[in-house]
């Protein structure tokens, strides 16, 4: 994935992100994690799962911390948190726009 | 239970089509077992409604075991039927079994790229084309008639077959990559794909008329051309021995025959007739001296077009110091004669398709026998 496709997140990503925000985790906790805060809104594919970690890991992201038999966990580096908090941005500054676009 | 195997009707970068297709040989009782080359082998089932889905993973180039997508796959409730390519294929009769690519933006910049990556291939395959064209009409300059009837033709049949595969293909990923439309985001929408039969059964038979080729050649090429028979009558030869040229010097001279491999299409026919003598070099060696010698070229290629092409090799390569000049000989397209330093002659003419080349160590004038080539050749 090229680095321009991820400067702005897809929804996916951001939750993605979001889950490992908070902790280490490895992909069915991930994808347990989002449907989770979702309220099963948001339900990843394992293809879609496994492609963004791929990439993510390629970009630095995330990082691999642990193997455990077939299970890998994963760590947010602080170029993910970085992305994850541009992405938020954005995202209050959408709402905002929205928000006062709705006033009277 | 007896399996059966289909032809793809579609192209391997187009997977959401190839899924489709899956799912309606599911309905008609046609469970999927593997994929080999572009064949699919199916088993008889209950006919049933099923997705398949064609992932490509790059953290899949671990194997199954040491991988945990598999699981989740399995989890989701998708089957992993076999792997094809770089894609795993896998199926699921849940109707509620979320996507494998559950992001449609995700989902389809990866398509993009699998097209972008395919349209790359194809303008790839184009330029191998033009360069092969160019090659083969203009590359006659650089001696390469000469080479491909020294490779006995085997070579330039294949070069033709991979060229027609190619522009097929390439009318095949021109037409497919304008029609195509990408499936919906939801993939609620079927993705509309026509099925190129016709064209996709063209690259099949180039392919397999590729191989047959091949094999066709490869078998001539072990049994040895029909000229291979050294008990070929002289008589029947396509041009006159030295017996038709100078009675007195092809007497006590038995006769040797070469001949090269080549396609049935293209014959070639090299003859060589000679008698030595040996002398004691500086070095003390005894050496052989030819005191006549007879030898002879004769091609007859597919067309004046490539007769002319080998001609024109001859002329620029196999002259061996002796300048050429053209005669006006009655009979013959072209004709051209000359003798180098030492007196050996060579003699080069071409009628039509056939084209041949003579040297010769000898008494008489080849120049005054041209009626005999051109009433042997005719």
């Amino acid at each position: 994935m090229s680095k321009k496709a991820l400067e702005t997140l897809t929804e996916s990503m951001f939750y993605v992100l979001m889950a490992l925000r908070h902790a280490d985790l490895c992909g069915t906790e991930i994808a347990e994690a989002v449907e989770g805060k979702t309220g099963g809104r948001v339900r990843l594919g394992p293809g879609t799962l496994y492609t963004l970690l791929g990439s993510f890991g390629e970009k630095r992201l995330i990082e691999e911390i642990a193997l455990d038999g077939r299970k890998r966990t994963y760590h947010i580096t602080a170029k993910g948190i970085g992305a994850y908090e541009d992405e938020l941005t954005r995202l209050r500054q959408c709402v905002a726009d929205a928000e006062k676009e709705a006033l009277p | 239970m007896k399996n059966m195997l289909k032809y793809i009707p579609y192209n391997s970068w187009e997977p959401e089509a190839i899924e489709m297709w899956l799912s309606e040989q599911a309905e008609k009782g046609l469970d999927l077992v593997d994929i080999t080359l572009h064949f699919a082998k199916f088993r008889r089932a209950e006919p049933r409604e099923v997705r398949y889905r064609f992932d490509q993973q790059e953290l899949a180039r671990l194997t199954p075991e040491e991988q945990e997508y598999f699981d989740a796959c399995a989890k989701a409730g998708w089957e992993l039927v076999c792997d094809w390519g770089n894609s795993h294929v896998f199926r699921t009769g849940d109707e509620n079994a979320v996507e494998l690519q559950s992001d449609p933006e995700l989902y389809l910049r990866g398509l993009k790229k699998l097209r972008r990556r395919r349209m790359q291939n194809t303008c790839l395959l184009f330029v191998y084309l033009v360069l092969s064209i160019v090659t083969l009409f203009f590359g006659k300059d650089l001696g390469f008639f000469m080479i491909l009837v020294e490779a006995g033709f085997t070579w330039m049949l294949f070069l033709w077959m991979i060229m027609l595969g190619a522009v097929v293909l390439i009318i095949d990923d021109i037409i497919s990559l304008k029609k195509n439309k990408f499936p919906s985001k939801d993939r609620s929408t079927p993705t509309a794909v026509p099925k190129r039969a016709i064209f996709r059964a063209v690259v099949s038979t180039v392919a397999i008329l590729s191989l047959v080729g091949l094999m066709v050649c490869n078998i001539n090429l072990r049994n040895g051309s029909p000229f291979e028979d050294i008990s070929l009558p002289l008589a029947s030869l396509p041009f006159p021995t030295l017996a038709d040229i100078a009675p007195d010097e092809a007497a006590g001279i038995t006769y040797g025959n070469e001949s090269r491999k080549n396609l049935p299409a293209p014959v070639q026919l090299i003859f060589r007739q000679a008698k030595h003598k040996y002398e004691t070099n500086s070095s003390g060696l005894s050496v052989s001296i030819p005191v006549i010698a007879y030898w002879v070229c004769y091609d007859e290629l597919w067309s004046a077009f490539l007769a002319k092409g080998l001609e024109k090799d001859w002329l620029k390569y196999e002259t061996y110091g002796a300048a050429l000049s053209s005669l006006s000989a009655p009979g013959f397209d072209d004709a051209f004669y000359g003798t180098d330093a030492e007196g050996e002659q060579l003699l080069i003419v071409r009628r039509g398709k056939a084209v041949l080349k003579v040297t010769y160590i000898g008494s008489a004038d080849l120049r005054e026998h041209l009626d005999i080539f051109a009433e042997k050749m005719g």
